[in-house]
This record gives C-alpha cells, sequence and structure tokens, in this order.
C-alpha cells in the first residue's frame, strides 16, 4: 500500500465505513478479543520479530507477562446479500499504526436459488488455504500458533481484489458431497516472497497488517529496516483458481495454484516484486467422538532480479507440510503438530545463499472456561538450520522452544 | 336438565364416540438390513379420505420449531403436516440467514438473531431442504406430510401413532439417509375401530451410511 495510504486514519475510516454501512442494515456479529500472555522462550537468536533469525514470536527478551495482541473482528449485512467484513489487530509491537486491518472486504451471497451456489468478495482477504485458521480473526481454532505453512499466509500473503467461487451443494441435489471452484484476481501483493527468502519459514500467530510492516533481519547486506508486502510495483493482477471438495461435512479437501504474477525486474523505492507462485492441497477430517485431523502441504518457488528470459536472477524453492490432530472434550481440547519445513537457493545462490531446513512440534491444551474466557497452554520446539544465519554471525543450527499461557477474553456483540 | 348439563353430556358423547373409532398404531421401521432403522419419517396418508388432513380438528396444533444450535439445525429432520406453521428461531450468537429453494417450499429470512419473523406457512406437501446462506455447512429438512398421523422412529425404530381414525391408509417413508427426495410407499393398511395394531415394515430404498454425531467446535467464526 503506498505512503497515502498508510495512515492510521485510514484504517479507521474503513473500519467505519463497514461499521456504519452494516449497522444500518441489521444484526451485525462483532468480537472484541484481548490476549493477556505469559511467555517463556528458549532461544539462542533474537524473534524475526525484532529483527532476528529466530523463528519464534517471542525471544528471550520478550519473556513475561504481556497484553496483546488486540483484535477486532467485524462482519455485518449491507443489504441481504451483500455483507461487509473487516479484522483489526493491534500488535503492541512497535508496528508502523498501533491498530491496523488484516482483512476487510465486501462479500455478495446471493440466496441460492439453485443447487449452484455464488459467492464473490471484493478486498483485502486471505485465498482459501488454511485448514485450521478458522476461529474469529483468522486466528487458528485449534492453537496459538498457525503451522508455518498458515503463518506464513498471515505474514506475507493477501489478496487484494475480487474472488469468485461457485460451489454444487450436494444436499439441494441428495447427494452427499459439494464440489467447488473458487478464483481470485488480485494486486498489492508483489513483494511477497521476499520473507520466506532472507529468513524462511516461521511458526508463530501474528499476521501482517494491510499498513503494517514486518522487520529486515538486522545486519543481513541490503537490509532496508521493514519489509512493506502489501504493495503494488508492477501493475500486473495475479490470480489464484482452487477446487473444494467436502463429504458430509466430515472431510473437506483443497487444492490451489497460486501466482502473484510479480514482475521480478521491477522495483519501487521501498520493495521488489517477486514472482511467487505455489500450489497448496490441504485435508481437514473429522471424525466422532470430537476428532479432527488436518493436513496440508504447500510447495512453491519465488524469484527476484532482472533476467534476460524475465524468470528472474534468484529463485528461491520452497516447500513445507504438518499434520495436526486434535481432540475436543467438551470446554476442553487438546491438539498436537508437527511440521517440516524447507527452502533452498535454485539460482544465484553466489549472491545471497538462503536455504532452510527445519521442523516443529507442537503440543497445547486449550479451555473454553465460558463464552468470554479461553485459557489455553501451548508448547512448541522448533529445530532449524539456516544457511543465512552465517551472515549475522550466528550459528546455522537452532533449537528454539516457548511455552506460552494465554488467557484471552472475548466480548462478542 | 340445564344447558351446562346438556353440554357435558354431548362432550362424554364426543369423546366416547372418538375412542370408539380411533386406533393406536404401532410402526417397526427396519433397514433393507433388518435392523431397526432410527429417524425415519413415516406417516399414514388417508387413502380417500382427506378431511382428516388441513384444518381438520385431527390435525396436530403444533407449535412447530426448526431452532438453529452451535450452527445446525435442531432437529435435523422435522416433520408437520400441511398447513403447519414454523418458526425459525436462531439460539446460536452469531446470525444466520435460513433459505429453501425446493418446490415444496421457496422462501428466504433475511440475516437475524433471535425471534425476529413470524412462523413460516407450509402449505405444499414434500420435503422442504433448508440451508443458511451465511454457513453452507448447514443442513436441515422440513418433510411436509398428508396427513395428521406422522413421526420419527426412535432410536429402536418404533414409532407409536395413536388416535388414528378407522379407514385405509398408505404408509408412506422418507429418510434423509434416502438417496433422493422421493417417498418410499411401504404398505396399504386398514385400520379399524380400537384397533392396537403393530405393524413391522421394511424400507427397501438403499441406504447412505449414518451421518456420525461430530462435535461442534467451539470458537467456530468461519
Amino acid at each position: 500500500m503506498n505512503n497515502r495510504l498508510s495512515q492510521l486514519s485510514s484504517s479507521v475510516m474503513v473500519w467505519a465505513l463497514c461499521c456504519g454501512l452494516a449497522q444500518a442494515a441489521g444484526p451485525y456479529d462483532l468480537t472484541i478479543q484481548l490476549d493477556l500472555r505469559l511467555t517463556a522462550a528458549q532461544s539462542a537468536l533474537h524473534s524475526f520479530s525484532q529483527g532476528g533469525l529466530g523463528l519464534l514470536r517471542y525471544d528471550q527478551s520478550h519473556q513475561g507477562l504481556h497484553a496483546g495482541p488486540l483484535m477486532l473482528d467485524y462482519s455485518g449485512p449491507v443489504t441481504d446479500t451483500l455483507r461487509v467484513a473487516a479484522v483489526a489487530f493491534a500488535n503492541f509491537d512497535g508496528d508502523k499504526n498501533p491498530i491496523d486491518l488484516t482483512e476487510a472486504y465486501l462479500e455478495w451471497r446471493p440466496v441460492p436459488t439453485t443447487p449452484l451456489r455464488w459467492r464473490a468478495k471484493l478486498g483485502a482477504f486471505y485465498p482459501p488455504i488454511s485448514m485450521e485458521n478458522r476461529a474469529a480473526g483468522w486466528q487458528s481454532l485449534y492453537s496459538i500458533s498457525s503451522s508455518a505453512i498458515n503463518t506464513w499466509l498471515g505474514e506475507e500473503v493477501r489478496a487484494v481484489g475480487a474472488e469468485g467461487s461457485a460451489t454444487l451443494m450436494g444436499a439441494a441435489l441428495h447427494r452427499p458431497f459439494d464440489i467447488g471452484v473458487v478464483a481470485g484476481v488480485y494486486g498489492w501483493n508483489d513483494p511477497m516472497g521476499v520473507v520466506i527468502q532472507r529468513r524462511g519459514w516461521a511458526v508463530h500467530d501474528r499476521q501482517t497488517a494491510l499498513w503494517g510492516r514486518l522487520p529486515d533481519i538486522k545486519g543481513m547486506p541490503r537490509a532496508d529496516g521493514s519489509f512493506e508486502l502489501f504493495s503494488e510495483i508492477d501493475t500486473r493482477p495475479g490470480f489464484y483458481a482452487g477446487l473444494e471438495g467436502s463429504y458430509r461435512n466430515q472431510l473437506v479437501v483443497r487444492a490451489m495454484r497460486y501466482d502473484n504474477r510479480g514482475d521480478p525486474a521491477l522495483c519501487n523505492t521501498q520493495e521488489c516484486a517477486w514472482l511467487s507462485r505455489f500450489n497448496a492441497y490441504g485435508a481437514r477430517l473429522e471424525l466422532p467422538q470430537g476428532w479432527t485431523v488436518i493436513s496440508q502441504w504447500l510447495d512453491g518457488d519465488t524469484s527476484v532480479g532482472k533476467s534476460l528470459d524475465g524468470r528472474g536472477s534468484h529463485i528461491l524453492g520452497y516447500w513445507s507440510d504438518f499434520v495436526l490432530v486434535s481432540k475436543t472434550v467438551g470446554a476442553h481440547r487438546v491438539t498436537a503438530r508437527y511440521e517440516r519445513f524447507h527452502t533452498k537457493t535454485l539460482l544465484g545462490a553466489n549472491k545471497f545463499n538462503s536455504n532452510q531446513d527445519g521442523a516443529a512440534f507442537m503440543l497445547s491444551y486449550r479451555y473454553q472456561l465460558n463464552d468470554q474466557w479461553q485459557l489455553t497452554a501451548e508448547g512448541l520446539k522448533v529445530d532449524s538450520t539456516i544457511s543465512q544465519r552465517a551472515l549475522v554471525a550466528a550459528p546455522l543450527d537452532a533449537r528454539e522452544s516457548s511455552l506460552q499461557l494465554l488467557a484471552r477474553y472475548s466480548l462478542s456483540l | 336438565m340445564t344447558r351446562l348439563t346438556l353440554a357435558a353430556i354431548g362432550l362424554v358423547l364426543l369423546v366416547a364416540s372418538n375412542n370408539v373409532v380411533a386406533a393406536d398404531v404401532q410402526v417397526r421401521a427396519q433397514g433393507p438390513d433388518r435392523q431397526p432403522l432410527a429417524g425415519l419419517v413415516v406417516w399414514l396418508q388417508p387413502q380417500n379420505d382427506k378431511s382428516s388432513v388441513a384444518g381438520s380438528p385431527a390435525m396436530p396444533a403444533g407449535p412447530w420449531v426448526m431452532d438453529q444450535i452451535d450452527m445446525q439445525f435442531d432437529p435435523e429432520v422435522l416433520v408437520v403436516p400441511v398447513g403447519a406453521q414454523v418458526s425459525f428461531p436462531n439460539s446460536d450468537k452469531v446470525a444466520h440467514q435460513v433459505y429453501s429453494f425446493s418446490p415444496a417450499k421457496r422462501f428466504s429470512l433475511g440475516l437475524y438473531r433471535g425471534k425476529r419473523y413470524p412462523p413460516v406457512d407450509f402449505s405444499k406437501p414434500g420435503l422442504v431442504v433448508l440451508g443458511c446462506n451465511i454457513h453452507d455447512a448447514m443442513v436441515g429438512y422440513i418433510y411436509v406430510a398428508e396427513s395428521a398421523y406422522f413421526g420419527k422412529s426412535d432410536e429402536f425404530g418404533v414409532l407409536q401413532l395413536s388416535g388414528v381414525p378407522a379407514g385405509n391408509y398408505v404408509v408412506k417413508a422418507w429418510s434423509p439417509r434416502f438417496k433422493g427426495e422421493d417417498a418410499e410407499t411401504l404398505s396399504l393398511i386398514t385400520v379399524k375401530a380400537n384397533d392396537v395394531q403393530v405393524h413391522t415394515f421394511v424400507v427397501s430404498s438403499s441406504l447412505r451410511p449414518v451421518q456420525p454425531k461430530l462435535v461442534h467446535p467451539k470458537g467456530l467464526h468461519y
């Protein structure tokens, strides 16, 4: 987003417009949520959130009790079939704006008159990839941190544009499954790829706001302070296209092709355009007795720099996968997640060699005390090797772990 | 005799005459595998005389309620007689938008919470598939039966129908486990005055597997 828009007032205005439009039309859903966290971390590295090459949100110098983030999730009708939705976070971590939007969009849902249901979105939103970020504010339903894949989506990926989808609804046809297609056209996501190239995958729950920043790696060559990820540089729209199938609400499977069609030869004064493309797959299985199994896999590449073939002078390949198993009994939920992640410089390693290999294990216990209070304890262990740690005189291998105790207060209006 | 006494005698005679003609019919439903079939919608459709359906004193009065709890229709299947007025309260904290485009009833209730709308009239017989325009995973069914004598079989496959007037009836059935909306005709029965009948019906329609009861995750938003 350009500088003129990157003002707190923009967020507030969009927010006020959304709420004002919707309140006139009928019932709205508003969730206001504040976290209180007690964090203990074991890591020799500074967190990425402090410009380090550590993969946890809170490093050893940011342990203890802290308030935040504050989250607001709003959705309400404009007309009977048009809704407006917006999510804002205040992370209290020195981001550019004290509170900023992560999503804001209009959604058109015409009331189906045939088994084919249509939907359209316009605005800034997440492409439908994550299988675990199903709670208010696109947060994980199962734990504090998201998997590396969905952490990355929260950091770097946002569609600012339009999405349309069509779903053949099985219930109306007396079939046990739904089949749908979804496609999106978007801009303002040209720098996507820079974070995974310079730092690699991470495991946390911080989402980059639309006018927000992520710090660049301090001490690394060409470090320019921070990444501004939602910018349009090449005026070339990106696209995504995917399929979704579900069986009796028990099994949901998704496959998507994502291509931001960035022109790697172009840069503006702050960021360069990256050509980022990936395939994403996911499945979620709901079983009796409160069991859920989720798996996702994402595999792609990103490139930057002028080249004769337009493909970029520096190319990075990346993939990650995870399996999550969760069991809920009444107000209690226990979740375990194991994941692997990997990046590899495929071209241009002589100029900047960025490689990462890692795995993470997460165990979480969540207790819904009542409608307002949710308590979570999460243990996270991340083992990783990152070649570019050598550039900041840090050991390549790191074994990081954290324990977070979270008391989350939610007010739903 | 006073008018009051005459009225009392009349009432007693009326009740007595009803008792004379009415019968109890117990339905025992079995699947093609001969195992008890739960949740089967069964109704006794009068073969000739339809006076016992809509508007007749025998028509159950309701109230008919299709609630929305934990982002699910509750009950999943509601059986009502033709002409029933069904209310659609929303007991969830999130707003829902109930609709149907089934030929038996096309309607849409704009986004709401609580009890915003008056009951909806279901005047055509047949199956009405319900959806929520906000939460696509929500699916519910209202079966509008052309009968005053209907119900769903319990977990043992049993349905007790009381006060059935003497006459000939077509016994019909439908289940969300059927692979279509067509009802199956199970049998023709003749109900006689003061009968206590027990019928075992075997459904021949092939059935989908039982939908397991899934836990609604707390905090689910999307």
